[in-house]
């Protein structure tokens, strides 16, 4: 491997070894329970162990973007002989292995469920973290996204919903209320397939990844918070459609 | 990309960080180029903009020859940065950062690394977060110097430095500076290093860069005028423009001439605003007395200074 590469996650490895060794301790145990529980001696619920190791998951991804983070002009980085598309890849070079390692051992569900569930959370943790410079302003900026996508759900709820009701009303006047609102699915959100639901998530992780990418070979922080602006606003009308909630 | 171009050039740059209006300048490789200003002036924005750090609104600007929004990793190779509030990882050793920074520079120089290492007496293997502000600042001095960059830019370099540091960083600098190759750009209010460094200096005042020049040429052209007047002393009515902050006491008058172009020329301008006979003494100027002249003179006349 390139020694910028290996200089790089050497360097990042010493402010998370901690964070590592306590993902792998995690695992661990996760599998020990595993093992008590197939030979019959233990009955544990397995929830809280895959949901701590998500949080760490989460966590390493965020620290990990942030000890070097392109949002930030003044990174000891920036003005060293190290390309963003380098950077990136020292990142995801330093990630990808524990993440999968984690993924293959912990999680007895089907691959599809956690590409459907965790890896569009992990995606859009990534590229919220690359466009800040600390833990707080990554949670403030996804707390800003999340409201404004249920604001922009909800206006289309009703804006959908009202024009629906309102064509249905003028189309069907005639027939009495009762009748309309006892009709079969009156209003088609929800009605999409699980296929579907799988490709738009896999769209959204790739539009996020995009971000990522864009914003460690272009530094151009500003342009990624739109981008992300715009995935979070069609996403959000893609739920809305599909009936899909996250 | 040129190697015979300067190591800096600036033209017309307009940067909306600090409000820099239509700076130009080139400095020449090999030079110890000190800008000055009063704080907030636009200084180290206009650092940042030589690192592209900030983009211009508009204006060329070229380091090492090449265009500042264009820089190349083997671009940065040749090139350091020390900020006054460097942002180092400080979760790591001295040691740590030396191992991180030294693949990333083919011209690294280890007997030189550990010289500066001894030299600033950094302990190497304590956390750069356990460091003091000065520390600090002389562990990325290290990784800035190490590599012997074409051009070094310190901003506020002497910060935090006790006296027998800051003699010997300007020994170090000086050292490098010798190989004729070595490009020093830096700013600092410590007038007294800048002197014993610098060998051209330029002054930005609210984002306007108001003169560039060897500082050789800036003492030899600044000089004061004391003329002794008998019977009350008046300010002329008419003063050459180059005459800054003329100002008259009880049996003198006294400027500061900006165009300082030998004792006759002097003498003609006397003869000319006061009555025959009338005697008048110049003598040099120190940086800091140049500097405090043209930042007074600026601010009385903020449009241009002669």
């Amino acid at each position: 491997m390139n020694a910028l590469i290996t200089a790089q996650m050497k360097k990042d490895l010493v402010p998370l070894r901690g964070l590592l060794l306590g993902m792998g301790g995690l695992l661990a145990l996760s599998l020990l329970v595993r093992i008590l529980e197939a030979t019959g001696g233990l009955h544990v619920s397995g929830g809280l162990a895959a949901g701590l190791q998500a949080l760490l998951v989460i966590i390493l991804l965020i620290r990990l973007i942030h000890l070097d983070s392109p949002a930030d002009p003044d990174a000891f980085w920036r003005t060293r002989p190290l390309t963003g598309g380098q950077l990136l890849t020292a990142k995801a070079a330093f990630f990808l292995p524990p993440f999968l390692a984690l993924l293959a051992l912990s999680q007895p569900a089907p691959a599809a469920e956690v590409f459907q569930k965790f890896c569009p959370v992990l995606a859009g943790t990534a590229a919220f973290a690359c466009v800040t410079k600390k833990f707080s302003e990554t949670v403030f900026l996804a707390v800003k996204m999340i409201i404004l996508a249920a604001l922009m759900n909800m206006l289309l709820v009703v804006v959908v919903g009202g024009a629906w009701a309102l064509g249905t009303l003028l189309i069907l006047g005639l027939r009495p209320w009762p009748q309309l609102l006892s009709g079969p699915d009156p209003m088609p959100i929800g009605a999409f397939h699980e296929p579907f639901s799988l490709v738009l998530n896999g769209l959204v992780v790739a539009a996020y990844v995009g971000v990522v990418i864009y914003q460690y070979l272009t530094l151009r922080t500003k342009t990624a918070v739109r981008a992300l602006f715009v995935i979070v606003f069609l996403s959000a009308i893609a739920s809305s459609v599909t009936g899909r909630a996250d | 990309m040129k190697t015979d171009s300067p190591a800096v050039e600036v033209l017309d740059l307009n940067c909306p960080h600090g409000s820099l209006k239509k700076v130009s300048f080139e400095i020449p490789r090999g030079s110890v180029y000190a800008l000055l200003g009063a704080n907030g002036s636009g200084k180290s924005t206009l650092l940042r903009a030589l690192l592209n750090i900030h983009a211009p609104a508009s204006g060329v600007i070229r380091v090492l020859g090449r265009e500042s929004t264009s820089l190349e990793p083997g671009d940065w190779a040749r090139l350091g940065y020390v900020s006054d509030n460097p942002s180092l990882p400080e979760y790591l050793t001295l040691v740590e950062l030396i191992a991180y920074c030294r693949p990333q520079y083919p011209d690294w120089d280890d007997a030189l690394c550990r010289r500066l290492q001894d030299q600033f007496a950094l302990p190497g293997n304590r956390r750069l977060a356990g460091f003091s502000r000065g520390m600090k600042i002389k562990a990325a001095l290290l990784v800035s110097l190490a590599y012997r960059p074409s051009l070094l830019i310190l901003d506020e370099p002497f910060n935090g430095l006790d006296v027998v540091m800051r003699d010997e960083l300007i020994q170090g600098l000086l050292e490098l500076a010798g190989d004729g190759e070595f490009t020093v750009l830096l700013t600092s209010h410590d007038l007294e290093e800048i002197e014993r460094l610098a060998d051209r200096v330029g002054l930005l005042d609210r984002g306007t860069l108001h003169l560039s020049e060897p500082l050789d040429d800036l003492r030899e052209r600044f000089r004061r005028v004391d003329i002794a007047v008998m019977g009350g002393a008046r300010l002329p009515e008419t003063l050459p423009d180059t005459c800054l902050l003329p100002e008259a006491g009880a049996s003198h008058v006294r400027w500061i001439d900006s165009r300082y172009a030998g004792d006759a020329a002097v003498a003609e301008t006397v003869a000319r605003l006061f009555p025959p006979g009338t005697s008048f003494v110049t003598s040099p100027l120190s940086l800091r007395e140049i500097l405090i002249t043209l930042i007074k003179a600026l601010r009385l006349q903020p449009l241009n200074i002669p």
